[in-house]
């Protein structure tokens, strides 16, 4: 099937978004040369004519934040406690801080108590409430990314970032973080739970990807990484196949447990699978995942047998709709309001 | 563990991430011409993503503020051939303080956005604001899609995307803009 224009603009032109993009040339970028002089003398004329009235401004600003620095909302990476007393370990050779306010710095860790709860600001781009039992430690607070590694424990994190900006490391996996609010348990070893309450997150090992959109769970586990994604409102049959498959995926008897077990709801699940599987396997689970949705016509059994790629993702386009289940309109305003 | 590094988004069919990694190292070794060339490789991708979240009259100086900034610590940047990755995460960075600097002197409104009403003279304007009050996950691949003509291609690799993903970013989000814009859907 040939692309279409939204995707490839040398496709046959979709009129619709022909119009869109006609109204919309004004705006599009305008080849100009890098005039580093020219922003320099901007910046410093700006400087000199506004300096008084910025300094003035910054001294009534001052004031102003004095006043009312226990009611700001929270600056970059500090961590309050909303139960118990939470304790920032300092990578430096500083004391435990058990102080009411602080902020980690990169290499400190955050770790509560099985009577604490901490919540971290992450960054600028939201928040992360870390439940009892937990540890987690900063990893990197920059401009290309923010890196956390939960080492143990239960992290709830809302966040609003681009894609991939922040990720957060497991001893079994890397959460790559889409656009999203999410809930990742694991134990020391790294064995675990991620939940995915709104946008998406991806699961990382090696090779392996797994891509858990809101509404799905999947678990993580110690030594061989994600497991495949499944819906939270699977049916017990498919969870426990899913498990069953988690722990020995090479045994046929779990995969076609997983096929069995699954259905129109849970294409995420088969089509992960799909990936997993050896040639022989896949062919089953091919023929299960065609016969609750067939693919398009450009992706044959062939190619998919094959393992092609660009056939999976193809697939993958068409499926994936039905994959996300967002919560309604006014849990995502409440999560909006919070973060 | 590290997450594999972006392609190179350029707007050159035949530029590839090799190409980019050696501009980046001559351009580091003091070489203004090959940081010159950087800048009409990737010009484009910066003002697409700045589009999706600074004020439209801003958006060409913050292009260039984006580049001075890169040039000023093209020394921190580990790995040369992350070279797109990194400038769009900076030209997110600068949108996102530009928006909050930008709100601080609007009028606080409670109310959430009417969608646009078609008429036939909608206007650039009209899109541009229905494009802005989509999630960050759409607005910026049809940003650089319907503004800036990137393919759906050139998108994933930018934003380190699966091609599956942006396409359904790509499609869901013109049903959303459609939607903003008071259309029908197709």
């Amino acid at each position: 099937m040939p692309d279409d224009y939204l995707w490839d603009p040398r496709a046959d032109p979709d009129l619709e978004v022909v119009r869109l993009e006609a109204l919309l040339r004004p705006v599009a970028y305008r080849p100009a040369p890098l005039r580093e002089g020219a922003i320099v003398a901007q910046r410093l004329r700006f400087t000199r004519a506004w300096s008084w009235m910025a300094l003035a401004a910054g001294v009534v600003l001052a004031a102003g934040a004095l006043y009312s620095m226990g009611r700001t909302p929270a600056t970059p990476w500090t961590v309050t406690a909303s139960k118990g007393i939470p304790v920032v370990l300092r990578a430096t050779r500083l004391p435990a801080d058990r102080s009411p306010d602080r902020a980690l710095a990169k290499g400190d860790v955050l770790e509560t108590d099985a009577r604490s709860v901490a919540v971290l600001a992450v960054g600028r781009i939201g928040r992360a409430e870390l439940g009892p039992g937990s540890r987690l430690r900063l990893l990197d607070d920059g401009v290309a990314e923010h890196r956390l590694a939960l080492e143990r424990g239960t992290m709830h994190a809302s966040i609003d970032a681009p894609p991939r900006f922040f990720l957060v490391e497991t001893a079994s996996a890397l959460a790559v973080d889409l656009g999203c609010i999410y809930t990742l348990t694991v134990d020391e070893w790294g064995s675990g739970l991620l939940t995915v309450e709104e946008g998406e997150v991806e699961l990382q090992l090696g090779d392996v990807r797994t891509s858990v959109l809101a509404g799905n769970a999947a678990a993580l586990h110690a030594g061989s990484g994600p497991g495949l994604p499944y819906p939270v409102h699977a049916s017990d049959a498919l969870r426990r196949a899913v498990a069953a498959y988690d722990a020995h995926p090479a045994s046929l008897a779990t995969i076609d447990a997983v096929i069995g077990a699954a259905d129109a709801r849970s294409t995420i699940t088969l089509w992960h699978l799909l990936q997993r599987t050896g040639p022989a396997a896949r062919a089953r689970v091919f023929a299960r995942l065609a016969a609750i949705a067939p693919p398009p016509a450009s992706v044959t059994r062939e190619r998919v047998l094959r393992g092609e790629s660009g056939a999976l993702q193809r697939w993958r386009t068409d499926l994936q709709p039905a994959w996300a289940l967002e919560p309604p309109v006014w849990r995502r305003a409440w999560n909006a309001v919070r973060r | 563990m590290r997450v594999s590094r972006l392609a190179d988004p350029s707007t050159s069919s035949s530029a590839t991430p090799l190409d980019t990694a050696a501009l980046v190292a001559s351009a580091r070794a003091g070489n203004r011409e090959a940081f010159g060339t950087l800048y009409e490789r990737f010009a484009r991708l910066v003002h697409g993503i700045l589009l999706a979240g600074a004020q439209r009259d801003d958006v060409q100086d913050l292009t260039q503020e984006v580049f001075l900034r890169a040039m000023r610590r093209l020394h921190t940047l580990r790995d040369p051939a992350a070279f797109g990755g990194w400038l769009a995460t900076m030209a997110r960075n600068e949108a996102r303080m530009h928006h909050r600097s930008a709100k601080a002197t609007e009028a606080l409104s409670d109310q959430i956005p009417e969608p646009i009403r078609s008429t036939p003279a909608l206007g650039t304007e009209d899109v541009l604001a229905a494009l802005r009050v989509l999630p960050q996950r759409y607005r910026e691949p049809l940003a650089l899609r319907l503004v800036e003509q990137m393919s759906g291609e050139e998108i994933a690799l930018t934003l380190g995307l699966t091609h599956g993903t942006v396409r359904v970013y790509l499609h869901h989000g013109m049903r959303l803009l459609r939607e903003q814009l008071g259309e029908p859907h197709a």
